[in-house]
């Protein structure tokens, strides 16, 4: 069926129903129907992994397409090309891979980068900028934040600000240790800042309560209100127990003060209080109090709510201190980071967004992008990318964040507003998969954005909505419609429920030609037993179910879905003890495991061997034999270690140590892997430059590796990281943990966004305790969002946890408690599904597990075909070896030069003194002038002298020198009788170079003057003469002896050349050093 | 004369047809060559080629004169040599000096965005930036001047880039100035009058398929006076496809099919699963070529260091002909923390110079009995001390003569004494004597590779800074860092090269390939963007101008790479074999794609291939699992204290193991990067001052809060001067502050406990007891403070907390047990009817030891300093219950019995803070093994 394809369109597609599936869809037939150039396709996603899904399964497709006329066929079908045949596959595939280089499916910050790069200038920063890893990021952050607690000479200004704003945001507590709280505000908050550095957005009375706050204006007489109140309430029908109550909250108020905290006297009745706060106002309200109800008297009310408002101002007016106290120094940091890491080039991925934010954050260029040419308050891109995207397709459009939006938003804008038809924007998501509002995402957009350009009637962006699954048979598909249908959900937050709704629409499925399985088992509660019992329960349930699979007979994916990395790596133990292969799939430090803690320790002593913790460390593990066996002591072995780390760095030490360890004992294969990825990591951090060992250990301990995955075993991993993949079979034993209804962690910064497609922070503030927050309609009105945002993003994990399933489903549960006001996933899997089935047998054998509900085939997996005997393809038979070869061994042999043989040692120290250019040139210079040089007697040497002058370019000291040397040589007898010209015929070389293989080893080198007499020799020379010119400053009458012995072996090593050219015996070959200097000559 | 093209053929190596073809016309004897330059695309193919002559002369029994065998680069040098030109260093300077000195906004387009920070390295940036643009416009014959005089219709940029060459005027001023010459003009205008040594009476050039621009204007020139030969890698037959300099063309190669069986592509994941791959095809008993018969090449650089990994691990030596960059050498160490002491004059720089191996050298050679471990160890206590930041501050806490027999106040005094200098006139020369004092303790031997190696980079040093030294530079008043930063940029764009030892396996370049003649060959890192390589988006020369200016483009990238795959695959077709593998991700974890000339098949090919390259690589592999290699042994001879303290006994109730690690072996982290003061510090801090207040007859005795809270604050601030200066640390600032604040709410209880009428008695009192248990380890502590109350005659005994919370003495000492908690004996107790554990025996045994003295209306408690100073006050042991005297010295002699019969074991298995858990990784049990075999 062939259905219009627009040209604005976004889909909503449901779990399974293949998001890369209709990008590529969509992405091929803009090449095939439309005959667009891949150059100009633009496609966007956030993970490097899903860019290249999703060319592959473009490629892939289009490969597929060639094979046959049906394939391609199909494949028109499904992207809406009619007519496409083999040769259109064929023609279209080549021309894909044709321009590899051009082709933009790439992610987000790639893209970013390629613009950052190629307009760096216009965004302040400079063309060779590094994008730096989270890790090394960390450590630039600490370096940074080193560099603001550095003190001046005094204690300056600037110092003393500090303080002081350091106080403010730690406003009423002392606090002791402060370097990590620091990290922490710098680790939390930096992208709040960044987002909305305006002083007026922090903790500003006016745009947090534009109406105007009660709590902050209102001043009462304590003391007076207390009296008052006191005599109102504490009359003698009091029991001695509220009276006691009463007594303790009222001293405590009185006592309250920004410097206190809420003691539990004061909380006890404060958690009454605010929810009756609008009772109070009104002069008339109840209290419970231990088991028994209090009427107040309507004067009461107004001295309670007097009191609770005053409290409230109190905690309002420190967290309003706090906050601006934490935006100031962030706002130091900032200046200094901006300074230090990007200006100096060193920028994350999250500065790149940055700088490009077009929104003026005081970072940045400010200018919107643009495809236009010519405008002036507009970055205009094309030109200097390449490039000319005419169409755009951005994939997981519920992750992105509103920072990520404004910067391509003006580019959108241009498609969407270009009328030529000629131009196209398409985007595709899942409004029930939003789970990454904790990293930004803001899934809020996806209607925002088409809500942008849909105004006024006009549809200029067709909604298609899709929730035909391809992955997950009809027992799976079924279970989740009824766990996830609007009706279901009647016990969540209202809100979230409508947000749902909105959304949802019920799923149907293509896969009908296999058999599948979907259950809940639910474990009895057993009383008195804590969440870690019953966790134990459910997972012992797991490991039964599990094992139940056909593993190894089939190749059948499964995974369990937990919430958190915690739960995943302990429950991945448990499975292991419990018989069960399992791969956690989450992040692990390297550092966990003795060998690479040993590491760590033998680093840290390099440069800190007073570390006691890492010496004595060393000494309990099989490092300690290496150390005696290698190293007379402790000193020796300290400076052997930071040498091999400056001399090759971490990398090299490592390796070093290794083969020294693996003689002492066998590493185990868990070991290898990790000093492999050890020696990864150290690769990399070498390429830092830096060679601290302490750099080097933070490094380390932060960085982390994931298992291999492995066909025959469980995959244990979180929801979160289940996104985007499907498995045969899905187990869910960790649906307990938290309540959907409300977030249980605790804000501590609230930042409040408005909405809308531009939308941008109004506010900050550092939230006081939530006994307080409730007490303010704005504060509590944030909460509630808050938490109604929260639920909603429970509920999404929930459901893409759910639909990772292809064939089997199981659930697993604890029943919940009697009473329990608690909504989990759990709660709403038992009230969607209990007495939806009728199977159901009651007690199982094993355990006293329920079966609640099931539905399709429980043997659905007797369906599957077994796999045959690793029929594994084999690699294409190698062509015969060849016979045997002399191979590298005669080909790569060692390369040595005459002068390299010399037997001589020089100070290290006088090859920096000052006059060693000077001699080094004058060396150069006085050979030169010799070389010109064919017989003394022939020579005009002043003419000589003064041609060079001209020519060469050393400075006038080194020629003056150099004019001095050479004159005073051949003024010399000894070299007068050197040059002269021989009165047989000779040939002669001056400054030649030569090849030859001696001693299987490459010689190549240059003699100064070679002088060959003819005659009768076997070659036609009879004798030959070396002359090597030395400028060393010798004493003729004393170091002669040295100097001979100096140089001998590189003449005779020159001898054996001439010998071997020439057919000569050694004794014909004469060898004279001529040191010019002095004018003397030595014979070798 | 002229120009003449042959065509060697492809069926065999390059260098056999060209040393065939040099010596062609030669007779038989030596083999001389000295007339003739022969231009070859690298370095390394000289090298080749070189070799190849030596062997053929040696197989003649004679020798070869080579001749001048260069790259094309050598025609521009040459034909610059007589003119004095600006050198790399000396043109950035300048560029550096126009950029500071000139206002950008005279550049509104070019700088939109000024940076935020105008200084020395963002100049050093953007220059380096011009200088490319600079030699790659040179290379073809533009200066950036000449863009805008070209016609305006391509070039869409025009008003940035008269900014540009507004800028470049500027730049060639100075360089004029200087009474230098710019090099790419200067190359540009002598290349036609370049002339070679008298000697050469040919020319040949072999195999180089990207002549620059220039460097064929060169020749063109030089074909009017000498021969000309050019030599091409491919048969006669393939005429078409280069142009009349042999250089491939690019529209015909774009559709030339080279032929490849796809077996031999393979697609591999990550760097090491290349590495992997090759292993499998050379290694081991499945191997399929030949070793020394086989070649490895890495398109991507980046897989080199694996593919040595590999092979070193294998036993078999590699040789990289690239060389290691200069950066990677020991001395650029060196000089770099050299340059961060004159950017940051800061103790953490001193500290790392002074931790660098040529220093501690030095140092050992130049000072009697010197000890590298004390001297690092010493830096570490003063840093943990005293945190010092400027060196000022070293001097100051050295002359307290805390550190006796150190040396550290002699190297810092040398150190301080090269850093001084630069602060002279000329920084060139100061780097110079500073290394030749730090090294005059060294002596090189011109046989060892090692001293080779540092000669070389010593005199690549010595060069640039002659460079630097010159008066152009001078003149320019380049502040010392700023040389240093030249210096090292010099440095790090330069390669060394290590010696070659013989039968190594070459780990070559793709630009080495085609001169390599193993018979087989593995390509790694076949990928997209490192072969062919291509620019997609540039700051100033996108492709658009690229192609209309003539620049290399990335259709000529493509041709040229497409024809060496082609040779390099033709002349092993008969004798030998390529494997090509493919990357998926980088080791940063970028997706990586099959080179495009993989591609360069038939339709039938290209759908499989195309396929099977691009699809999900997983690093699938088996999974180890996970085994613990060893588990840490303790030694057991250890020696038993003779006392313990109080704290230490809640070091044991904590964990006996941790206990051990702490209180016997003594193991203690230092050397991290302290800029606070830890908890301890913070509470001794707190603890001085009041102890101090105790002891003050006068003070202690009033009832005026302000007095008090004064006089505390008083001391506070005067050890923390003696500590740390008159500025300390900002973080130390903050906490003493905070500390202040504590003792200003302490001030207020304690003006109200004497009014109350308690009166201190005692503080820091030494108490100690060996009785009434026989294991003779005596039990020591100090009490914080004994009031006495002077209405009641009641005795309190307070220790001062200062954790973040108030905390509660009943809570502190005791915890409630359930009866299956494994817990020895001697640790629990009952008390009124139920089952406890003790935390810490403090309180009761301070009881113990104080009964002599205060035995009748005694309390205890704790005196809380917590975070939130409203809390401040006391908390008293309520009702506290007489017999756990009896039940904490039972447990205290349970504990020192235990220790005396080294009973360390077993650990507990979770602490609240773990000071080992780095070595502990959390689990004792797991990771450590009994320090002694368990006595009953
Ligand atoms: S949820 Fe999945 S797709 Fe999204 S970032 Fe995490 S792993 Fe990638």
């Amino acid at each position: 069926m062939v259905s219009e394809v627009y040209n604005h369109e976004v889909i909503s597609a449901s779990a399974g129903s293949g998001k890369t599936f209709q990008l590529t869809n969509r992405y091929l037939n803009l090449v095939l129907a439309r005959n667009i150039n891949p150059e100009a396709i633009i496609a966007l996603t956030f993970s490097r992994k899903a860019a290249s899904e999703i060319f592959d399964t473009i490629i892939d497709r289009l490969a597929l397409g060639t094979r046959s006329s049906a394939a391609a066929r199909l494949l028109g079908c499904q992207i809406r090309v009619p007519d496409l045949n083999e040769g259109d596959c064929i023609r279209c595939l080549r021309t894909l891979l044709s321009c590899l280089h051009k082709n933009r499916i790439g992610t987000y910050d790639s893209f970013f980068i390629w613009i950052l790069r190629t307009f760096a200038w216009e965004f302040g920063v400079t063309g060779n900028f590094r994008i730096v890893d989270p890790l090394m990021a960390a450590v630039k952050v600490q370096d940074v934040l080193n560099g603001l607690f550095q003190r001046g000479r005094n204690l300056d200004d600037a110092h003393r600000e500090f303080v002081e704003i350091f106080k403010r945001a730690t406003f009423g507590r002392q606090e002791k240790a402060l370097s990590n709280l620091l990290s922490s505000f710098v680790e939390n908050y930096h992208h709040i800042y960044l987002d909305s550095p305006n002083r007026e957005n922090w903790g500003s009375v006016n745009t947090i309560w534009p109406d105007g706050c009660e709590s902050l204006v209102v001043e009462f007489d304590i003391e007076n209100e207390i009296a008052s109140l006191k005599a109102q309430i504490l009359d003698d029908s009091v029991s001695k127990k509220e009276r006691e109550a009463w007594e303790t909250f009222l001293f405590e108020v009185e006592a309250f003060s920004p410097y206190t905290q809420i003691a539990p006297g004061l909380r006890y009745l404060l958690e009454k209080l605010v929810p009756k706060l609008d009772d109070l106002k009104a002069g008339s309200a109840e209290l419970k109090i231990n088991r028994e109800t209090r009427v107040l008297s309507s004067k009461a009310c107004q001295h309670l709510y007097n009191l609770v408002t005053h409290i409230v101002g109190i905690c309002l007016r420190t967290q309003i201190q706090k906050t601006c106290g934490i935006r100031e120094i962030i706002q130091r940091f900032e200046t200094r980071y901006n300074i230090d890491a990007r200006c100096a080039g060193e920028l994350t991925f999250s500065d790149v967004q940055t700088l490009l934010d077009p929104a003026d954050t005081g970072v940045g260029n400010c200018l919107p992008l643009s495809q236009k040419p010519g405008a002036a308050d507009r970055l205009y891109i094309d030109y200097r990318l390449d490039s000319r995207f005419e169409h755009w397709l951005l994939d997981e459009f519920q992750d992105t964040s509103t920072l990520q939006w404004r910067i391509i938003e003006n580019l959108i804008d241009e498609v969407v507003q270009d009328t030529s038809g000629a131009r196209t924007f398409f985007y595709v998501g899942d409004l029930k998969q939003a789970i990454h509002g904790w990293r930004g995402g803001d899934w809020k957009l996806f209607e925002d954005v088409a809500d942008k350009y849909n105004h006024d009637g006009v549809e200029q962006i067709k909604r298609i909505p899709l929730a035909e699954s391809y992955r997950s048979c009809q027992p799976v598909i079924d279970t989740v419609n009824m766990v996830f249908e609007p009706e279901s959900l009647a016990t969540i937050r209202g809100p979230a429920l409508r947000r749902w709704e909105r959304n949802w629409r019920r799923h149907t499925t293509t896969v009908h030609d296999k058999s599948g399985y979907a259950t809940l088992l639910r474990v009895p509660r057993e009383s008195g037993a804590r969440s870690a019992d019953h966790s134990r329960a459910r997972w012992q349930i797991l490991a039964e179910t599990i094992k139940k699979l056909p593993f190894e007979r089939n190749d059948l994916s499964v995974a369990v879905l937990v919430k958190t990395n915690r739960t995943g790596s302990s429950l991945t133990s448990f499975l292991r003890v419990n018989g069960v292969s399992a791969i956690w799939e989450g992040d692990l430090r390297i550092s966990d495991n003795p060998v690479v803690t040993a590491f760590v320790s033998l680093i840290k002593i390099s440069q800190h061997p007073g570390d006691s913790m890492a010496e004595k460390h060393l000494r309990m593990t099989p490092f300690s034999s290496v150390m005696t066996r290698c190293f007379a002591g402790y000193d020796q072995l300290v400076v052997s270690l930071n040498k091999d780390i400056h001399a090759g760095g971490f990398s090299y030490l490592i390796e070093k140590w290794i083969t020294l360890l693996e003689k002492e004992i066998n590493i185990t294969r868990f070991g290898r892997r990790r000093i492999d990825e050890l020696l990864a990591a150290a690769r990399k951090f070498d390429a830092s430059g830096s060679r601290s060992s302490l750099d080097f250990i933070e490094y380390i301990e932060r960085y982390t590796t994931t298992e291999l995955t492995d066909p025959t075993s469980v995959r244990v991993m979180t929801m979160h990281k289940s996104k985007g993949l499907g498995f045969d079979v899905v187990l869910l034993p960790d649906l307990q943990d938290k309540s959907v209804l409300t977030s249980s962690r605790p804000i501590d910064l609230a930042v409040r966004k408005s909405k809308g497609a531009e939308s941008r922070t109004e506010w900050v503030l550092a939230m006081p305790l939530k006994t307080i927050s409730n007490a303010d309609p704005v504060l509590k009105d944030y909460i509630e969002r808050h938490n109604d945002d929260y639920c909603y993003e429970e509920l999404c994990l929930f459901y893409v946890a759910m639909t990772r399933a292809k064939r089997g489903l199981y659930m697993i549960t604890t029943a919940s408690a009697q009473r329990s006001q608690a909504v989990y996933p759990a709660t709403l899997l038992e009230h969607a599904l209990e007495h939806r089935s009728d199977a159901i047998d009651a007690q199982s054998d094993q355990s006293e597990m329920i079966r609640v509900f099931e539905t399709g085939d429980p043997d659905w997996h007797h369906d599957l075909p077994e796999i045959e005997n690793a029929e594994r393809p084999e690699p294409a038979p190698a062509k015969k070896m060849s016979p045997e070869s002399p191979g590298r061994l005669a080909r790569n042999l060692k390369r040595i030069t005459p002068s390299g043989v010399e037997d001589i040692t020089i100070n290290a120290g006088k090859l920096f003194s000052l006059n060693s250019t000077f001699s080094a040139e004058l060396g150069i210079s006085v050979h030169e002038l010799f070389q010109h040089i064919t017989w003394l007697d022939d020579t005009d040497t002043v003419g000589l002298v003064s041609m060079w002058a001209q020519d060469c370019t050393v400075s006038d000291a080194v020629k003056s020198a150099v004019r001095g040397e050479f004159e005073n040589a051949i003024r010399s007898p000894a070299f007068r009788k050197l040059l002269a010209k021989p009165e047989r015929d000779t040939d002669l070389w001056r400054e030649q170079r030569f090849e030859i293989v001696l001693n299987n080893e490459y010689v190549s080198g240059c003699f100064d003057r070679v002088s060959f007499a003819r005659g009768s020799g076997p070659t036609g020379v009879e004798q030959a003469e070396i002359i090597d010119y030395k400028t060393d400053n010798i004493n003729p009458d004393t170091d002669l002896a040295a100097a001979k012995k100096k140089y001998r072996p590189q003449l005779e090593l020159y001898r054996k050349v001439i010998a071997k050219i020439t057919d000569l015996p050694a004794k014909k070959i004469s060898c004279k050093l001529a040191f010019t200097k002095t004018g003397t000559v030595v014979e070798i | 004369m002229g120009r003449k093209l042959h065509f060697f053929g492809w069926d065999r190596p390059v260098q056999e047809s060209a040393v065939e073809f040099l010596v062609s016309d030669k007779d038989s004897g030596l083999i001389d060559l000295s007339a003739d330059l022969v231009i070859v695309p690298t370095q390394h193919s000289g090298r080749r080629l070189s070799d190849r002559l030596a062997l053929l002369a040696a197989v003649k029994q004679t020798a070869v004169l080579p001749g001048l065998i260069v790259s094309p680069r050598y025609l521009l040098t040459q034909a610059c040599k007589t003119s004095r030109i600006s050198g790399k260093t000396q043109s950035l300077s300048l560029w550096i000096d126009v950029l500071l000195s000139t206002d950008l906004s005279r550049f509104p387009i070019l700088f939109s965005s000024p940076p935020a920070n105008k200084d020395f390295s963002w100049a050093m940036s953007i220059g380096r930036h011009l200088l490319s643009i600079q030699s790659e416009l040179g290379d073809n014959g533009y200066t950036i001047q000449d863009l805008c005089t070209l016609d305006h219709d391509m070039f869409e940029e025009e008003k940035r880039w008269n900014e540009l060459a507004a800028l470049a005027e500027l730049f060639f001023n100075r360089v004029h100035e200087a009474g230098l010459a710019e090099a790419n003009q200067t190359q540009r205008e002598a290349i036609s009058r370049l002339t070679l040594p008298p000697e050469i009476k040919r020319i040949v050039m072999i195999a180089v398929p990207d002549p620059t621009p220039l460097a064929v204007t060169a020749l063109e020139h030089l074909s009017t006076v000498l021969p000309v030969d050019i030599c091409v890698h491919a048969p006669s037959s393939m005429a078409d496809y280069f142009d009349d300099w042999g250089r491939p063309r690019s529209d015909k190669w774009h559709n030339f099919e080279t032929d490849i069986a796809s077996e031999n592509i393979t697609l591999a994941g990550k760097t090491v699963d290349q590495a992997d791959a090759v292993a499998t095809m050379v290694l081991g008993k499945d191997a399929v070529l030949r070793l020394q018969d086989t070649a490895i090449g890495a398109a991507d650089e980046l897989v080199i260091p694996q593919l040595k990994t590999l092979f070193a691990r294998n036993e078999v030596a590699t040789f990289s002909p690239q060389g290691e960059p200069l950066s990677n050498h020991p001395l650029f160490l060196l000089i770099t923390s050299l340059s961060d002491i004159l950017s940051r004059p800061q103790f953490e720089a001193y500290a790392r110079l002074l931790r660098n191996p040529y220093i501690l050298d030095y140092l050992t050679k130049s000072i009697d009995n010197f000890s590298v471990t004390k001297l690092m160890h010493d830096l570490d206590r003063i840093q943990g001390q005293f945190m010092p930041y400027r060196f000022s501050d070293v001097t100051r806490v050295l002359k307290k003569g805390l550190y006796p027999g150190s040396d550290l106040q002699n190297a810092l005094t040398k150190v301080e004494k090269w850093i001084s200098q630069f602060s002279g006139a000329d920084t060139c020369q100061t780097v110079r004597s500073v290394l030749a004092e730090i090294f005059s303790v060294r002596e090189l031997s011109i046989t060892n590779e090692s001293d080779r190696l540092f000669r070389d980079v010593s005199e690549f040093i010595i060069s640039t800074l002659d460079e630097l030294d010159s008066p152009v530079i001078k003149s320019l008043n380049v502040p010392a860092y700023g040389i240093m930063d030249l210096l090292l940029l010099a440095m790090q764009t330069q390669s060394y090269y290590p010696d070659r030892h013989g039968a190594e396996l070459d780990l070559l370049g793709w630009l080495e390939l085609p001169w390599e003649d193993a018979p087989n060959l593995i390509i790694t890192g076949m990928n997209d963007g490192c072969v062919p390589a291509s620019i997609v988006g540039d700051l100033f020369l996108p492709e658009k101008l690229r192609r209309f200016l003539g620049l290399k483009t990335n259709d000529q990238r493509f041709a040229r790479d497409a024809y060496l795959l082609t040779a390099i695959c033709e002349s092993r077709r008969h004798t030998g074999d390529v494997k090509i593998i493919v990357g998926k991700t980088n080791d940063a974890g970028d997706i990586l794609k099959p080179s495009r000339l993989l591609f360069l098949c038939d339709d039938s090919s290209l759908s499989e291939r195309a396929s099977r390259l691009f699809r999900p690589m997983e690093s699938m592999g088996e999974i180890a699992p996970r085994e613990i290699d060893w588990k840490l042994v303790a030694d057991s001879s250890i020696n038993v204290p003779e006392t313990i303290s109080v704290t230490a006994l809640r070091d044991y109730l904590i964990c006996p193991y941790r206990f051990y690690l702490k209180r016997i072996l003594h193991m203690k982290e230092v050397g991290n990067r302290k800029r606070e003061l830890d908890p301890s510090e913070f509470g001794s801090l707190c603890h001085y001052a009041l102890e101090r207040f105790g002891r003050d007859e006068e003070i202690r005795d009033s009832t005026d809060e302000q007095l008090i809270a004064d006089f505390l604050a008083d001391q506070l601030n005067k050890r923390v001067r003696e500590t740390f200066g008159s500025a300390p640390p900002v973080l130390v600032s903050i906490q003493t502050e905070s500390i202040r604040q504590r003792l200003e709410h302490a001030a207020r209880i304690q003006a109200g406990l004497r009014s109350a009428g308690w009166r201190i008695a005692e503080v820091e009192k030494s108490i100690s007891c060996r009785e009434p248990w026989s294991t003779n380890i005596m039990i020591t502590a100090k009490c914080d403070r004994i009031d006495i109350n002077d209405n009641s005659g009641n005795i309190r005994i307070y220790d001062y907390k200062t954790s973040d919370q108030k905390r509660c003495p009943v809570k502190a000492h005791m915890a409630t047990l359930s009866n299956s908690a494994e817990v020895p004996d001697f640790i629990r107790f009952e008390s009124r009817g139920r089952s406890y554990r003790w935390m810490d025996l403090q309180l009761p045994l301070y009881f113990l030891m104080l009964y002599g003295e205060y035995r009748d209306n005694v309390e205890c408690g704790y005196f809380n300093l917590p975070k939130a100073v409203g809390d401040t006050g006391i908390a008293i042991w309520d009702d506290f219950d007489p017999a756990l005297i009896e039940l904490a010295a039972t447990c205290a002699e349970g504990i020192t019995s235990a220790v005396k019969d080294k009973r360390f074991w077993p650990p507990a298995a979770h602490v609240e803070y773990d000071e080992y858990s780095r070595i502990l990784l959390g689990d004792a049990l797991a990771f450590a093994s009994s320090p002694v075999p368990t006595v009953k």
